[in-house]
């Protein structure tokens, strides 16, 4: 069944079509779920809320493509992901002074590191420097977009990420020691 | 964005191991029951507000409609000035009470003719209270009449009831004779007080509403036609 059709059946509520829409899009909600919160269960409770809201807001929701539709539920999941993260844990962002050197930073990653041992390393990571390394290098978030969304400011997202590929470059170097 | 932020983007969107670890049928089960209670709190909702709707219709309904008729009093100063005005003149009005006449075929009725009266005693207040109502203790078939249609139906009159009370004045207790004179009318209304004048002999007693019954009888009766079988 294609997506906007699975779509339109969502639409008045068909169970069977949203059982689809769940199967066709849970693994990688929880995946994305999990890379925020570096939890289980948070991963399945985000989730869980970003359906319910899926599936009340594909009432209105004006299908354009699928592309299109699979970034809106994305982005509810982040949504939940993120206030699940900001109602148990606490941010803690600290603004550089130098903002200019911050993009240029390469962390070192070798092209035959696998997905899972990136995944391993970024939920190392501290919280506010995961939130931001994953808006930005991985949804593809922009700074002001990241800034909006985290209610912080431009170059404190610009900052966070540094820190995140500064750290992550750091642990890269102490495993290939070790 | 550099193009090894590409690779890690690409890397992690393909990611699929880590699926195993997550249980999607258990969750698809939380999502479905958290779907289904909402549906069903919205049918509560759903119910709540037609009840709560039902209910304010009804109260409006019983709340608008009359039981007893109002009773409108106003009260005027006299204009003598050669004696102290000792009683207020009080007028009271009785709401038009029309009784159900069913369609009537072949025939005008003229409307019911109400009398509002306004009566003054020196020391004491006159009620005066009109009603209608249909006799049909009284009502006769119609026995000579040409037309067909009137023929099928009974005669029966509608007459006016006329009810005096007179009160002593008891001053700063305007409430409690307002009340009283309520009571009284709808006592008198209801035990058909037709040939009961004498009654006020009988009992002079305080609060007892006959004490101040004055007159009381039927007036005015008018011919109608109502569309009810005579029973044989």
């Amino acid at each position: 069944m294609h997506l906007n059709v699975t779509i339109q059946h969502c639409k008045v509520g068909d169970r069977k079509a949203q059982k689809a829409l769940f199967d066709l899009f849970s693994k990688s909600f929880l995946r994305l779920g999990f890379r925020y919160l570096n939890d289980r269960q948070y991963a399945e409770d985000a989730c869980l809320e970003a359906f319910t809201l899926i599936f009340e807001g594909l009432k209105t929701f004006d299908y354009q493509s699928d592309a299109q539709t699979e970034a809106w539920m994305k982005r509810i999941v982040v949504n939940q992901s993120l206030k699940i993260l900001r109602r148990n844990r606490s941010f803690l962002f600290q603004a550089l002074e130098a903002d200019n050197e911050v993009e240029a930073t390469d962390i070192g990653i070798e092209d035959d590191m696998s997905g899972r041992e990136i995944l391993d390393l970024i939920i190392s990571l501290p919280d506010g420097y995961r939130t931001v390394f994953n808006m930005y290098v991985v949804e593809g978030y922009s700074h002001t977009e990241i800034a909006d969304i985290l209610n912080i400011t431009e170059s404190t997202s610009r900052s966070q990420l540094f820190k995140a590929k500064m750290l992550l470059k750091k642990t890269l170097i102490t495993k290939k020691v070790v | 964005m550099t193009p090894e932020e590409k690779d890690i983007k690409s890397k992690i969107d393909n990611l699929s191991d880590l699926d195993l670890f997550f249980n999607d049928s258990d969750l698809w089960k939380r999502v479905e029951g958290k779907l289904d209670k909402k549906k069903s709190r919205k049918n509560i909702l759903a119910l709540y507000w037609a009840a709560a709707s039902i209910a304010i219709g009804l109260s409006f309904y019983f709340f608008l409609s009359p039981t007893i008729p109002p009773v409108d009093i106003a009260t005027t100063k006299s204009t003598a000035t050669s004696t102290p005005q000792l009683t207020p003149e009080i007028v009271i009005r009785t709401k038009t009470l029309i009784p159900k006449v069913l369609p009537v075929k072949n025939s005008t009725i003229p409307p019911a003719v109400m009398k509002d009266s306004v009566e003054s005693y020196e020391l004491n207040e006159r009620l005066l209270s009109t009603d209608v109502e249909t006799l049909s203790a009284i009502a006769k078939p119609i026995e000579s009449t040409n037309f067909k249609d009137i023929l099928q139906y009974p005669v029966v009159f509608k007459a006016q009831r006329v009810t005096s009370l007179n009160f002593p004045v008891i001053p700063d207790q305007m409430m409690e004779r307002e009340s009283f004179a309520k009571r009284a009318l709808r006592q008198i209304k209801h035990f058909n007080t037709e040939g009961k004048i004498d009654l006020r002999e009988l009992n002079i007693e305080p609060r007892n509403v006959w004490a101040y019954l004055e007159r009381s009888f039927f007036h005015d009766t008018t011919k109608i036609i109502s569309s009810k079988p005579l029973k044989p």
